[in-house]
């Protein structure tokens, strides 16, 4: 956060493509309009009574990254921050306010903006489980998961969900300050599924932070937390280089 | 007093293998007008960018008040800026002036941004998006945001392009009023000589990313002259009053007009005359400026 980045917040929330994103978080309120929950619409296996807030929320949180349509948004939105101010000139309007200042204010607007799309989520989420899907069977009308297991599990998913997201955004927002808005969207989605295939396969499991998941929780958080700072820094390192010598 | 000291700057893209800019070496004044013209492809822009730090220099320097400007950051702190016509397109003018002061940390310019906006002729604007303005209008939501800090040095790219007459007018007189008010310094590119003519008191002339000539106040300054038709007793007294309140010359049938006259006075002159019927020709002189096209 720097002087410039409330500024640079403000004017990015009058963005269409800002406003677009954020309404992604409203998905789970399309449950109130279309009822095709009990058609596997949600992926998390539910028996009866079983399904508590956090498990839904989880479930929201994933289905949100596997349709990857709010992540693109996103991913467009870093483009028309970087490399379409780049280009148009409109970086004239910063004459030479120190270039590390200006990134600085770009990305700490952006990853608010995803708090805010987090928050949003979170909050219809709440209003549809506890308005909605609290009357179905499966419900347990509970906050927390039933087991101790399951809420370790569901935590470490959520903030897996997380971490990829920021990691994509400094991915993209690297690759917006080098590239045209193509190569951005095209890498960033490569990527995305990367991130999404890799907690499959065994010999890369481990590269991202979702495939902890299932590890145990004590270490798993904080391996999590650790090499999505690694890659987020080194990821900023590169783009505060760029950055810094780029000309227009 | 010298503002800014250009020292042999020069400027070699990577991807070409001649000097977009070469041994660029000039000063400029407090209060100086500086009018910058070449060929399409001078590096004219090439120049200026390097002077808002767009770009880096290969070699060579640029002193703003004794600082090194690539040395440090905010030292253009006292810069209007207009290289391409650029706002936020989804901010309202209005709130396009309020981002800039806020980034620029320069809030207490607030009171400014009506008498700016007036200025520009976009006040009444001021709520829209400047998304669908037309071109001038583009043009004068980004000269607002140049000169909503009282600047002591203006850069301007070009300023005149795409705007009509009259906008190119109304352009000029921002710029001659800005000037005469807070003694601004400004370097204009451009290829309307005659425009430039009647702000500038300085010129560069660069051709193929050298500085070819550099010219201080034009020995011939571009004038119009009139050749009128016979004079009575009655059209010669409001000949004498026009040459007395417009501070024109009048010899030999021809009355000279300066470039410098501003747009208004022109109307009102040509207008006095015409009443009286005594126009009968209407001549423009070469100038000095359009010459270095010409030349080799
Ligand atoms: N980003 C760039 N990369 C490579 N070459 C460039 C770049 N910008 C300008 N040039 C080259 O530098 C030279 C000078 O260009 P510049 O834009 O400064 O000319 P100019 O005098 O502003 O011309 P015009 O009157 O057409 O605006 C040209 O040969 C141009 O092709
Ligand atoms: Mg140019």
């Amino acid at each position: 956060m720097n002087r410039l980045t409330i500024p640079t917040l403000k004017m990015l929330l009058k963005k269409k493509e800002t406003i677009i994103t954020l309404l992604f978080s409203l998905y789970p309120l399309l449950l109130f309009i279309v009822d095709w929950f009990h058609t596997n619409f949600m992926q998390i296996g539910a028996p009866k009574n079983s399904l508590g807030f956090l498990e839904f929320f989880s479930g929201v949180e994933s289905t949100q990254y596997q349709i990857a349509l709010p992540l693109v948004a996103f991913i467009y939105l870093v483009c028309t921050i970087f490399h379409d101010e780049i280009s148009s000139g409109v970086l004239f309007l910063y004459k030479d306010i120190d270039r590390t200042k200006i990134l600085n204010a770009k990305l700490g607007a952006l990853f608010i903006i995803y708090f805010i799309y987090f928050g949003l989520t979170l909050l219809s989420s709440l209003i549809t489980y506890y308005f909605s899907i609290i009357k179905k069977p499966y419900a347990s009308g509970k906050f927390l998961p039933q087991s101790n297991s399951d809420l370790q599990y569901v935590v470490l998913t959520i903030i897996s969900i997380m971490l990829v997201t920021i990691i994509i955004l400094s991915f993209a927002s690297l690759l917006s300050i080098k590239f045209g808005n193509g190569v951005t969207i095209i890498l960033g989605i490569l990527m995305m599924l990367t991130a999404s295939i890799a907690p499959q396969l065994k010999t890369v499991k481990y590269l991202f932070p979702n495939g902890y998941v299932n590890s145990a929780f004590n270490i798993a958080w904080i391996v999590m937390i650790v090499i999505s700072l690694v890659y987020c820094s080194i990821m900023y390192i590169i783009s505060d280089k760029i950055f810094k010598k780029l000309e227009f | 007093m010298t503002l800014l000291t250009v020292n042999a700057l020069s400027k070699k893209f990577k991807a070409n293998d001649f000097y977009s800019l070469q041994d660029a070496t000039f000063t400029v004044n407090e209060g100086d007008i500086v009018g910058l013209v070449g060929k399409n492809g001078a590096g004219k822009s090439t120049l200026l960018k390097l002077l808002t730090k767009a770009l880096r220099p290969s070699h060579g320097s640029i002193l703003f008040e004794d600082k090194d400007i690539n040395v440090q950051a905010n030292v253009l702190d006292d810069f209007g800026i207009m290289i391409e016509p650029v706002f936020y397109p989804h901010l309202t003018v209005e709130d396009n002036l309020d981002f800039f002061l806020n980034i620029h940390d320069k809030k207490e310019y607030s009171q400014n941004i009506e008498s700016t906006l007036k200025l520009v002729d976009l006040w009444e604007v001021r709520k829209r998006k400047p998304k669908n303005f037309s071109f001038g209008m583009k043009q004068r939501t980004a000269l607002a945001i140049a000169l909503v800090t009282e600047p002591k040095f203006i850069l301007l790219d070009e300023p005149f392009v795409g705007l009509d007459p009259v906008g190119v007018n109304n352009l000029i007189e921002i710029l001659k009023q800005w000037s005469i008010k807070n003694k601004t310094s400004m370097i204009i590119s451009s290829h309307q000589l005659k425009e430039l003519e009647s702000i500038c008191n300085r010129y560069i002339f660069i051709d193929a990313g050298h500085i070819k000539k550099q010219i201080s106040n034009l020995e011939q300054p571009s004038q119009m002259s009139i050749i009128l038709k016979s004079l009575d007793d009655k059209t010669s007294a409001v000949l004498e009053e026009l040459v007395r309140s417009y501070q024109l010359h009048y010899k030999n049938d021809r009355l000279i007009i300066p470039n410098s006259l501003s747009n208004q006075d022109l109307n009102e002159v040509l207008g006095k005359l015409a009443a009286q019927d005594l126009i009968a020709e209407i001549e423009k002189q070469e100038d000095e400026l359009e010459n270095l096209f010409v030349e080799d």
